[in-house]
């Protein structure tokens, strides 16, 4: 009796502590729910790429100029639809001037050619990145190349490019990281920004190691010269016109520059630059004056500028996204080891809090040093998720040692509900494979499809290309703005902010190429809708003011939203 | 709202005064400018010799960054008594251990076989009730958490300005005060001494003193020779404290439940500085940090798991998380202690033990001031250290909100900025949570 009595107390127990106390009260608000079943499938699968390995120095960095690896971007050279692959390639220390250059690559039946001659870029020296735009409205894309010495101007006539650096007055010395293109003056010209690092001379001594963690590895950034940003406004004649110290840029105290996109960030239909700077704050350009154009830093009063600490960040990539489902960006970055990756969203008064911990983003992110990074649906459940491309600075860090690998995974995190989760899922080989990436570029490689492609140069194996997952309970679909106006520059819309309404849910979008790490993404604008979602309906902000409603087909291919198409409504 | 507006104005006014002469520097939402803090201020005496101390020449950086300072700031925009919320909280915890000690007690007679059917009954409908208790007190803390968060962007906005502030200073000699544990300090400290300043080094606790050896071991390793740093000895609870640490720390490692780790957990996090509103958020999805129960047996431990705590919806995966990343912590500031103590030893000409906070005040009533019993006056106790330093040219930077309240009190406020003072119709007499606002 005394044991079934027990028994009896024991499954009373547990029943009483079946008991669950209700939830604590919800966190904020929570985006759209996909009502679809997920489908467990890798995100990313390996495709033919160029048969290269990017090229920046010696193996193993030794020197700070080593350590960024090569820029990858993406572009339509003779505007067929088909996207090319260019890499702006490092050299050596010991000869940086004659490094193998940039490289562009064409598709050539299953996999890749290399067409630089063809191309006519003759570009060598140290380049770090390459970024597309239309210089003079004549609708094919030419390009500013950085480097570390003075950077390129290439334009593009029918497939063919020249070098028109001197002739369009582009002088822009430095260690360039990269370039920014949008219409910050509002005149449908695309105007370049200029990212700088810092002061460096190759003839100089290198740098004497420096301890960190109880190592001693490479110097800098800190204790070097950071050098200031350039802003070149584009006329629309083939000429850019620096504008750096009447526009103010040259009083902001510079930061060592990383990265940069060129958006409107607060929502004021002015489009805003915001520059990421390595362990210096951050800067975001407020035009405060249009005529003549003045710009502040208005980082600092924004939160932008440092995580919520209040410090400095290493910035290394830049991802625009809508995680709360608000209409308005929230900035992802991503940053140094043993640090946090960082989320700003945006939240009333124009205030971008740092919600990295209440979205599940810190912890996941610490034995990682981040660099390119993309909201993209990985799982087409219909939001989005998150890809980090990983690798230390430190050929010498070990998890013992700085609590971090040289080589490590992508970081896959999965959207669920109100926070990200990584996703450690068997399938994604390629992911889990540890790797020194850097660069990499995101793009539907052929027009035809509408499933983006990943596009890395990773310091220690060849390039890499990898298609997305096409497989989910939802589809694909992909966007490209088209201003068809005549004589306007901007004519993929660099800047606009996109709202796709496929039915079901809203999709919040910003065109902003530049912003993973040294490259520049395709132009194009990825989103998951329902399958039976036939047509879609498209409000675009143009970045020069004006605003079109658009009713579009859901593919196939890339969708072309034209402006000359759209009705013009209230912003 | 009128609460920030006046702890708002005050940071203008810290910032007004931390730039006399200088460029300002105040974040472009700082609107208010009322002068510099020192003109007419209606203080008493003790206040007004205080702050003559502070500004008498000085060049002070303050480096600080309180997450206490956070929530209470946002509470106050909130409307909420943090104190009188946190007492209750604390009360409403302590309740439900007692009642949930008296449950397992009363389980654990059952399991010998003493059953009483209807003291089991009560005894889990009690603790049911006060856990419930709890755990609603504990989610009024988190009020403070789901604001517009002005505490975090005021404090966020200062750091920043602070760290900006020390990396652009001219002067060969800065002192620097270093408070509480923020890693963000090394920073700005590393940054200044890579520009060729020569920093002393004050750190205010012990805790502020082994975090940023810590961060310097972490980072480039000994402190730079440019860098002075003198020890306080104000906080005469740091042996307690790393006491209760290793305490913390062994609970921890040896809890039987998640709930048992996380409650300890949640002692190491706050001993060690940790930022409390990560805390929040991680037991906001967690469920409740609490205090942990009375010892059980294992076996009733296993089987009640998880139903006393209800289920974790990460599967446990953000107690590992936690877990891991407070043993980190714990690593570094163990490391540290040890680094501290070895450098103590070896490097003594460079290390200079202040007295302790009695002395010093007991040296203050020698020299005739006023000092009253009580912690109000560090702020006297700080700037008579630093005077006897013979720090020759200073001036606050950046300062501490807290303290800077019992500088300028609302009659003040409300004769140089009426706009924003607080008048008594603005004050809510309670907030959300029901809690009297201003009783204690």
């Amino acid at each position: 009796m005394k044991c079934t009595l027990q028994v009896g107390m024991c499954v009373l127990i547990l029943s009483g502590c079946a008991e669950t106390p209700s939830p604590p009260s919800s966190p904020p608000t929570s985006p759209a729910t996909p009502e679809a079943r997920k489908t467990d499938s890798a995100w990313w699968t390996p495709v033919a790429a160029p048969e290269m390995q990017a090229h920046c120095g010696s193996e193993l960095p030794e020197a700070i100029p080593e350590v960024n690896g090569a820029g990858v971007s993406l572009i339509d050279v003779d505007g067929d639809g088909v996207l090319e692959i260019l890499l702006a390639q490092g050299a050596t220390l010991g000869a940086p001037e004659s490094g193998p250059g940039c490289r562009l690559f064409r598709r050539q039946g299953e996999g890749w050619a290399d067409a630089t001659a063809a191309s006519g870029i003759e570009v060598h020296g140290w380049a770090t990145s390459a970024t597309p735009f239309d210089l003079e409205g004549d609708g094919d894309s030419d390009l500013v190349i950085t480097r570390i010495g003075n950077d390129v101007l290439l334009r593009n006539d029918g497939g063919r490019f020249t070098d028109i650096t001197h002739e369009a007055g582009f002088n822009s010395p430095g260690w360039g990281t990269c370039a920014a293109v949008g219409d910050v003056n509002g005149d449908g010209f695309c105007d370049v920004y200029i990212v700088n690092y810092l002061d460096w001379n190759f003839d100089a001594p290198l740098p004497k190691d420096v301890p960190f963690m109880g190592q001693q590895v490479l110097a800098g950034p800190r204790g070097m010269a950071p050098q200031g940003d350039r802003l070149f406004l584009n006329a629309g004649d083939g000429r850019l016109t620096d504008v750096s110290e009447r526009a103010g840029i040259n009083d902001i105290a510079p930061g060592f520059g990383l990265n940069a996109l060129i958006t409107d960030l607060d929502g004021d239909g002015v489009q805003d630059i915001l520059v990421g700077n390595d362990t210096t704050p951050n800067m975001l350009l407020r035009v405060v004056s249009d005529e003549p154009l003045k710009l502040e830093d208005a980082a600092l009063g924004c939160g932008l500028a440092t995580n919520a600490d209040g410090s400095a960040q290493a910035t290394m990539g830049l991802a625009v996204g809508d995680v709360n489902a608000d209409g308005m960006p929230d900035v992802f970055s991503t940053n140094f080891s043993s640090d946090t990756n960082t989320l700003h969203v945006s939240s009333a008064g124009g205030w971008f809090a740092d919600r990295t911990q209440a979205w599940g983003l810190g912890l996941p992110s610490r034995p990682f040093l981040g660099w390119t990074t993309f909201f993209l649906d990985g799982d087409l459940d219909g939001d989005e998720d998150l890809l980090i491309l990983n690798g230390h600075v430190y050929p010498q860090a070990t998890m013992q040692t700085m609590d971090s690998e040289w080589a490590q995974p992508v970081l896959l995190l999965e959207r669920d509900g109100n926070r990200f989760a990584r996703r450690t899922s068997d399938l994604d080989h390629w992911a889990a494979s540890p790797s020194v990436h850097r660069a990499g570029a995101l793009g539907v490689l052929d027009d035809r499809a509408s499933v983006p492609s990943l596009v890395t140069a990773p310091r220690d194996r060849p390039m890499e290309v990898l298609r997305a997952s096409a497989s989910g309970p939802l589809q694909r679909c992909t966007l490209q703005l088209v201003d068809d106006r005549p004589g306007i520059g901007n004519r993929e819309g660099h800047g606009a902010h996109v709202v796709i309404d496929d039915g079901t849910r809203v999709h919040h979008r910003w065109v902003t190429t530049s912003s993973p790490f040294q490259g520049a993404s395709a132009a194009q604008l990825h989103a998951t809708v329902g399958q039976g979602a036939p047509r879609l309906q498209v409000r675009v902000n143009w970045p020069d003011g004006p605003s079109t409603t658009h009713e579009v087909p859901c593919g196939p291919g890339v969708v072309r939203v034209r402006r000359s198409e759209g009705t013009i409504t209230e912003p | 709202m009128p609460c920030m507006t006046a702890l708002t104005l005050m940071l203008a006014a810290m910032t007004c005064l931390v730039h006399a002469g200088h460029a300002p520097l105040a974040p472009p939402w700082l609107k208010a400018d009322i002068g510099p803090l020192s003109e007419g201020l209606d203080l008493d005496e003790t206040q007004r010799e205080t702050l003559s101390f502070l500004l008498e020449d000085q060049e002070i950086i303050w480096l600080q960054t309180q997450q206490a300072l956070r929530r209470s700031i946002n509470a106050q925009a909130a409307g909420v008594d943090l104190r009188a919320v946190e007492d209750l909280w604390r009360a409403a915890a302590q309740h439900a251990r007692e009642a949930a000690r008296h449950r397992h007690e009363v389980e654990r007679r059952a399991l010998d076989g003493d059953v009483d059917m209807a003291a089991l009954m009560e005894a889990r409908r009690l603790a049911e009730q006060a856990s419930e208790e709890a755990r609603r007190a504990r989610a009024n803390l988190s009020v403070t958490r789901w604001q517009a968060d002005p505490g975090g962007r005021a404090l966020q906005q200062a750091t920043a300005l602070a760290h900006r502030d020390l990396e652009q200073r001219t002067n060969e000699r800065i002192l620097v005060l270093l408070d509480g544990h923020q890693r963000t300090q090394w920073d700005a400290v590393r940054r200044a001494v890579l520009r060729g300043r020569r920093l002393r080094l004050l750190a205010l606790t012990n805790g502020g003193a082994v975090n940023l050896l810590a961060e310097a071991r972490n980072a480039e390793g000994p402190l730079p020779e440019s860098c002075e740093l003198i020890l306080s000895r104000w906080a005469q609870d740091t042996d307690l404290r790393l006491e209760a640490l290793h305490r913390a720390l062994f609970e921890a490692r040896t809890a039987t439940t998640d709930q048992e780790a996380a409650a300890a957990l949640g002692r190491v996090d706050e001993l060690c500085g940790r930022q409390v509103d990560d805390t929040l958020e991680a037991a906001h999805v967690l469920g409740e940090t609490m205090p942990s129960l009375a010892p059980l047996k294992r076996s009733i431990l296993s089987r009640c798991y998880p139903a006393t705590w209800g289920p974790d919806p990460l599967d446990s995966l953000l107690t590992e998380a936690r877990r891991a990343q407070a043993e980190d912590v714990i690593a570094v500031v163990l490391q540290a202690r040890q680094q501290l103590d070895d450098q103590l030893a070896g490097r003594s000409a460079t290390w200079m033990g202040v007295e302790r906070q009695a002395q010093l005040m007991q040296r203050a009533r020698h020299r005739g001031m006023h000092v009253p019993e009580g912690q109000r006056n560090q702020w006297k106790l700080i700037a008579q250290e630093m005077r006897d330093m013979g720090e020759a040219r200073r001036s606050l930077v950046q300062g501490q909100l807290g303290h800077l309240q019992r500088l300028v009190g609302p009659k003040r406020l409300a004769k140089v900025a009426p706009d924003l003072s607080i008048s008594p119709e603005d004050s809510p007499t309670s907030g959300p949570s029901g809690v009297p606002v201003n009783e204690r």
